[in-house]
């Protein structure tokens, strides 16, 4: 498996293209993703401790479930597709566009491993950063928030209770997402290579159609996520 | 008329094949690249629209289709590009200069300068042109133009022309007839 993809990336231009991606994707959206994250673990504890009546610690831990099986790896790829979804359609319809693509596989060059591996391959790890962050903050966050503001003990109580396999399977349902979202906006990019052909498909349309395919794509496959990783997290309780 | 294998082309020969339109035009250069590379023939393609990646610099434009086949270091490339853009009258500071800016930002005369070096760069055995390529007659008319040219005469050249651009002057074209790209 990577012996074919290490002949298609080593390519400095792709080598290149997937570290710009992996800082524009995977580190400069850490604002909003902390800002997102945060304000969901202190709803959540709030809700919990004062509509709900639960002690701090189990709240503490029943965020860390929410976050780590539900919404971590569900609105990070979200997070990713509404920042860097558009950009990377329009990056690739821009170089489909002006027979950039074309002008490539003229001398030989695949313009996948170009542009479309190293996107893929970026945007799989940018989600895997970025729900690093997600939880992180919700730990941080609703530590802090809790009513009963004891931090060692919290956080004991919950670091003994940390099931490394939620987090494996959390990362890997998060990198999934990402590499399948910028794999279809990559797609969507590159049919504005057509435009020269009369097909009437301009840039914007494409882009659009795009961004709402991979958001469709990442929710059904973060419900086929869960329906089949459901058991393996059940045992693990 | 029948094209032979293009590994066969005699060295020096000239081919035209004029098109009915754009896109036979296209899809002529597309089958043309398509049948050198699976013959794996050294092949330089100059054609101005779509030949240079926007977001990679000069350097690595003229870099890639070397680099993607054989292990040639970018710095080496680039050294060897240097000379060669002097030899088209950029002094060395503005030609360093060129080769380290990104394609989208050089002039169409910059961005030609830059695909006729690759293509030297290249040694090819076949040239590849897109009769788009004449269309700045002018500026081609001038010395160091003509003497950089002058270093693929060596090769055997197919222009790829529509039905409305104008030929290229100076040379002796043999005609390929429709369709005998595709009869081989």
């Amino acid at each position: 498996m990577a012996a074919p993809l290490f002949k298609l990336m080593p390519r400095l231009p792709a080598l290149r293209e997937f570290f710009r991606l992996l800082y524009l994707d995977g580190v400069r959206s850490v604002g909003l993703v902390v800002l997102m994250a945060a304000a969901l673990a202190a709803g959540e504890v709030r809700l919990m401790t004062d509509s709900l009546g639960l002690r701090s610690a189990y709240s503490v831990h029943l965020q860390w479930l929410v976050s780590v099986r539900v919404l971590g790896p569900l609105l990070v790829p979200v997070v990713f597709i509404a920042r860097s979804g558009a950009a990377i359609a329009v990056s690739v319809g821009e170089m489909a566009g002006k027979g950039e693509w074309r002008g490539l596989r003229r001398q030989g060059i695949n313009p996948f491993g170009i542009y479309v591996l190293p996107c893929t391959v970026a945007g799989s790890l940018s989600c895997m950063l970025l729900l690093c962050y997600w939880l992180a903050t919700g730990v941080i966050i609703s530590v802090v928030s809790s009513p009963n503001f004891d931090v060692l003990g919290e956080l004991d109580l919950l670091f003994s209770q940390i099931n490394g396999i939620d987090m494996v399977l959390a990362l890997l349902r998060a990198g999934l997402c990402g590499a399948v979202a910028s794999l279809i906006t990559c797609w969507w990019g590159s049919r504005a290579e057509l435009n020269d052909r009369d097909q009437g498909l301009s840039l914007p349309s494409l882009v659009s159609e795009g961004v709402l395919q991979a958001l469709v794509a990442v929710l059904l496959l973060d419900l086929l996520s869960s329906t089949l990783i459901q058991p393996i997290t059940l045992t693990s309780l | 008329m029948k094209l032979l294998p293009l590994q066969q082309l005699p060295q020096g020969s000239r081919w035209l094949y004029r098109g009915q339109n754009l896109v036979e035009k296209e899809s002529v250069i597309d089958q043309l690249c398509a049948h050198a590379n699976a013959e794996q023939l050294s092949y330089g393609l100059l054609s101005l629209k779509g030949a240079l990646v926007s977001h990679l610099s000069l350097a690595e434009n003229i870099w890639l289709p070397i680099g993607w086949r054989l292990p040639r270091r970018l710095g080496s490339v680039a050294h060897r590009a240097r000379e060669l853009l002097q030899c088209l009258g950029y002094n060395g500071d503005r030609a360093s200069e060129l080769l380290q800016s990104r394609s989208r930002d050089l002039t169409p005369l910059e961005a030609q300068a830059g695909i006729l070096i690759r293509a030297l760069i290249l040694e090819p055995h076949l040239l590849i042109f897109d009769a788009d390529w004449f269309t700045r007659a002018q500026q081609q008319q001038q010395q160091p133009w003509q003497q950089t040219m002058a270093q693929l005469n060596g090769a055997a050249w197919i222009v790829v022309a529509d039905a409305e651009q104008p030929l290229p002057s100076g040379n002796q074209w043999t005609s390929i007839a429709p369709g005998a790209l595709l009869e081989r």
